[in-house]
């Protein structure tokens, strides 16, 4: 979270630099422990409010002409610049009128307090045609106007650039699907629920035969990933990434429980689906940090919250968005706290972001 | 290159037969090879779809209750000899999305169902694709789903405005990546919708969910004007109130109309070649070109060139993808991937296998009165799974593909989408509980009934394996693939043959292991 923008532009051109590696080299461990290095051992993870976050209700203007404009766009779920003084941030620099956070991002407060916090506002772009798919898609592509073509996403470009391949876990997502910015079909990435549920699966009658199903199952999609066709290659890496992950990531989770127990406790007491993804990614991190096993060595994360399409239920003070906020900020809150009690806040940057494609009102 | 009087071999017929359905039997193998491509064709594209509609016991909306209109669906779908039918209504449950998680209304997903299979491959007399999509707008399930029943002349909601043009007709660009509308043809699309409601009772003869128009709530603004800057229409565009002649309820009919005569950049039916390229995609393989989809469209006339008076028909054109080369390109190589609901349901009905199902007792308010009844819920799992996990409806929903939950109005995202390494795990889970679904009768995995057990040779047997589950081409001889299952059968060399299928614990940890790493292999994702 103190990675500045230009920071990590500058972080990201250096890692395109690897782009000249072959697949083979950028395999080897110990150039993947170099690529950390250039990498300055940083961890992304991105933090998806699904279905369309109301800007204006997150970043609130309270003074000048903006608060005026606010009011008439969001009469029926203005929140009183009562409510807002207790969560005022700097001032809008265009205009110079005051803005506040929404007083529920209170876990954001605190830390934008602590200067850990940066906003981008208003993000957008060119001639949107108000499809909800089609913002998702320019967020997730990072190709507004569509000079590069293809669907691999920004964050999946910058992984093939950066030399992962085909046998490399670079990033986790802690969904059943894969985040649309981090497709590509050159390397890994994992998508999991949990660490826990992450096991392969053999029959357990006859644990006798487990080596014999894993050797054929790694030769099967060994061979599709040879395959000259894109898809059964797909499958095949994706298969034997899988495989890899099985064995490698479920043995991380006790030696966190193990170590961290307050910590875990206090994702545990947020009782939320985003504490308990972030604390999925702060076990992941905690064991890269560490070094405890050579296959676990994953640097970027993505988790979505969603439910954000809350139109005109969306509430003010309090209602369905304050709701979601509140779960947001403060599991952020308790992540960022873990990752400084270990001592590498400074090597993380979490992204929040949300699609809105449609009308101001 | 061929056409619709091309022969059949084996291994075509067995490719056309695993993407129009779920289940190769040996009896519609021997009933397609050596038979033309058109002959094939029309028989699988004959007749109208059935009325079966999904079992709504109540209509309150409750996790255990929406497992139970998912597994009445899934069931129809292993025991139906309508294979054809039940993966279009799939293919246009994915189009016309709409999530029980949203409507929570388990009578109103189960009519929309029924209309869905009702339309799925055409051959509804007087009817066609533009007169399906005209019960699409009155659908109640579509209608909450989309916010019809919110629209109304002083708070329009675009929604359905939206996607009907985004989504099921247009598109939001062209072939050529031009624009297919504007939001100024959004707002006087949503103005046509305004007031449309569903009844929620049955009395004054009605049925529960039949639409109706509230004249207080319609904007009845004319004109109505669409397309005027794209769509083939000139600068005047379109009168969705055709001049003020036809207001009111007939508005939405006329949006229809309307669509239905957009042309694209190039001078052709926008909607042609959407809901072609489309079909195309589900049956055949991604990315048709062009010339391959305005093929199509020309010998089906589905954009009614040829004849106004037979457009928008969906057998003819269901036909013609199912003859042309380009659905018989994959046949050495399929690439397209299963889906999670076809991987499931094949499965089953290629091992033979019912499901089992466990009664659970579920708190539900079945008289809507405030008051909870106990009431006995079945929940359908494969033999023995129930204590692994919470059943097939949680197994679907885990690989990405619950029945009536779309993750959004886009429907589900296809292809390589679907086996990322989270679903492929799951996918693996779903094998090994086959794997173990141990013990007698339908419900069981039986093996040995599936090959012939007097095969001793390793490759003979890891053979036989592959072609019970009808991916035979894609294990060859000297296959790295095909050597991988042999060595696990003869645990590398160990194990010299003969191999001898008559012994239980062989049978039991061995051949079962076979089938589980079949269905686990990259080759059996594909079809």
């Amino acid at each position: 979270m103190s990675l500045s923008r230009r920071q990590f532009l500058k972080r990201t051109s250096l890692l395109t630099a690897g782009s000249f590696l072959s697949p083979a080299l950028a395999r080897n461990p110990f150039l993947r422990r170099a690529m950390a290095d250039a990498l300055g051992g940083k961890y992304l993870i991105i933090l998806n409010a699904d279905g369309g976050n109301d800007g204006l209700n997150t970043v609130i203007p309270t003074s000048g002409s903006l608060r005026a404009t606010y009011q008439a766009v969001r009469n029926t779920l203005e929140i009183p610049t009562t409510s807002l003084a207790a969560s005022s941030i700097s001032n809008d620099p265009g205009t110079g009128n005051a803005l506040a956070l929404h007083p529920a991002l209170d876990g954001f407060k605190s830390l934008y307090d602590l200067g850990r916090v940066a906003v981008f506002q208003g993000c957008g772009y060119p001639n949107p045609n108000l499809s909800h798919d089609e913002a998702r898609k320019k967020w997730a592509i990072g190709d507004p106007t569509n000079t590069l073509g293809g669907n691999a996403g920004w964050v999946g470009r910058f992984l093939v650039n950066a030399g992962y391949g085909a046998a490399d876990i670079s990033s986790v997502n802690l969904r059943t699907s894969i985040a649309r910015e981090f497709s590509q079909s050159t390397t890994n990435v994992i998508a999991m629920s949990s660490l826990a549920s992450f096991d392969f699966p053999y029959d357990s009658a006859y644990s006798s035969d487990d080596s014999y199903k894993r050797a054929a199952y790694a030769a099967l999609h060994e061979d599709a990933s040879l395959s000259a066709e894109a898809t059964r290659q797909f499958i095949g890496n994706a298969g034997t990434a899988t495989l890899t992950a099985s064995e490698h990531y479920p043995p991380i989770e006790p030696i966190y429980l193990a170590d961290r127990p307050t910590w875990n406790n206090g994702y545990e007491s947020l009782n939320s689906a985003t504490a308990d993804n972030l604390r999925e990614i702060a076990k992941i991190i905690y064991a890269v940090e560490n070094g405890f096993d050579t296959n676990v060595c994953a640097r970027f994360f993505q988790l979505t919250k969603g439910g954000f399409d809350t139109h005109s239920n969306q509430g003010a003070e309090t209602g369905r968005q304050a709701n979601l906020f509140k779960e947001i900020s403060r599991a952020v809150e308790q992540f960022y706290a873990d990752v400084e009690n270990m001592g590498i806040a400074n090597k993380v940057l979490v992204v929040w972001w949300s699609e809105f494609g449609r009308r101001v009102n | 290159m061929g056409d619709e009087n091309t022969l059949l071999d084996e291994a075509e017929a067995r490719h056309l037969l695993r993407r129009v359905g779920f289940e190769i039997s040996t009896r519609d193998l021997h009933r397609y090879t050596g038979k033309s491509r058109g002959y094939a064709a029309d028989a699988l594209t004959r007749g109208k779809g059935t009325t079966f509609k999904p079992k709504v016991r109540y209509n309150v909306y409750q996790a255990d209750l929406r497992r139970e209109v998912h597994d009445s669906w899934l069931n129809y779908m292993l025991k139906t000899g309508k294979q054809f039918q039940e993966k279009m209504v799939l293919f246009w449950h994915d189009h016309f999305a709409c999530s029980v998680i949203d409507v929570k209304d388990f009578t109103l997903m189960a009519n929309q169902n029924k209309l869905l299979r009702r339309h799925c491959k055409g051959n509804v007399k007087n009817e066609s694709f533009k007169t399906f999509v005209k019960s699409i707008n009155r659908d109640a399930a579509m209608m909450d789903f989309l916010d019809t029943n919110k629209n109304t002349k002083t708070k329009p909601n675009e929604n359905y405005g939206r996607e009907l043009q985004e989504l099921f007709t247009l598109g939001v660009y062209d072939i050529n990546g031009v624009a297919n509308y504007t939001q100024a043809d959004i707002v006087q699309i949503a103005k046509a919708f305004s007031g449309w409601r569903f009844y929620k009772d049955t009395s004054a003869g009605h049925k529960y969910g039949d639409a109706y128009l509230d004249t207080t709530k319609h904007d009845n603004t004319t004109p109505k004007p669409v397309f005027t800057t794209v769509g083939g229409f000139g600068a005047a565009g379109r009168d969705i109130t055709l001049g003020g002649t036809s207001i009111g309820a007939a508005e939405i009919d006329n949006v229809i109309d309307i669509l239905f005569d957009h042309t694209d950049s190039d001078g052709q039916g926008t909607v042609a070649r959407y809901i072609t390229g489309k079909l195309i995609s589900y049956l055949a393989n991604a990315n048709p070109t062009k010339a391959t989809i305005d093929a199509i469209i020309a010998r089906s006339n589905f954009d009614g060139s040829t004849d106004p008076l037979t457009a928008w028909q969906l057998a003819p054109l269901l036909r013609e993808i199912l003859v042309d080369d380009f659905f018989y390109a994959a046949v050495a190589q399929p690439h397209s991937v299963k889906w999670p609901v076809h991987y499931v349901v094949s499965t089953l009905r290629q091992l033979n296998m019912n499901l089992d199902y466990t009664n659970f007792t579920a708190s539900v308010d079945i008289n809507n009165d405030g008051i909870n009844e106990t009431i006995s819920v079945k929940r359908y799992h494969v033999l023995n799974a129930i204590s692994t996990t919470v059943g097939i409806q949680q197994q679907l929903t885990d690989m990405g593909q619950a029945l009536f939950e779309p993750p959004t109005v886009f429907g589900w995202d296809w292809e390589t989408a679907w086996t990322n390494s989270g679903t492929l795990l799951e996918r693996n889970d779903f094998a090994v509980i086959i794997a173990q679904a141990r013990g007698v009768g339908s419900k069981a995995f039986r093996p040995e009934r599936l090959i012939n057990r007097a095969l001793t040779d390793p490759g003979d047997i890891v053979d036989a394996v592959t072609a019970a589950l009808h991916v035979q081409d894609q294990f060859p001889n000297g296959s790295a693939s095909r050597q991988a299952l042999i060595d696990y059968l003869t645990e590398a060399g160990s194990i010299a043959p003969p191999i001898n299928l008559n012994d239980p614990t062989t049978v039991d940890k061995k051949l079962r292991g076979l089938f589980c790493l079949v269905l686990e292999s990259p080759a059996y994702q594909l079809q």
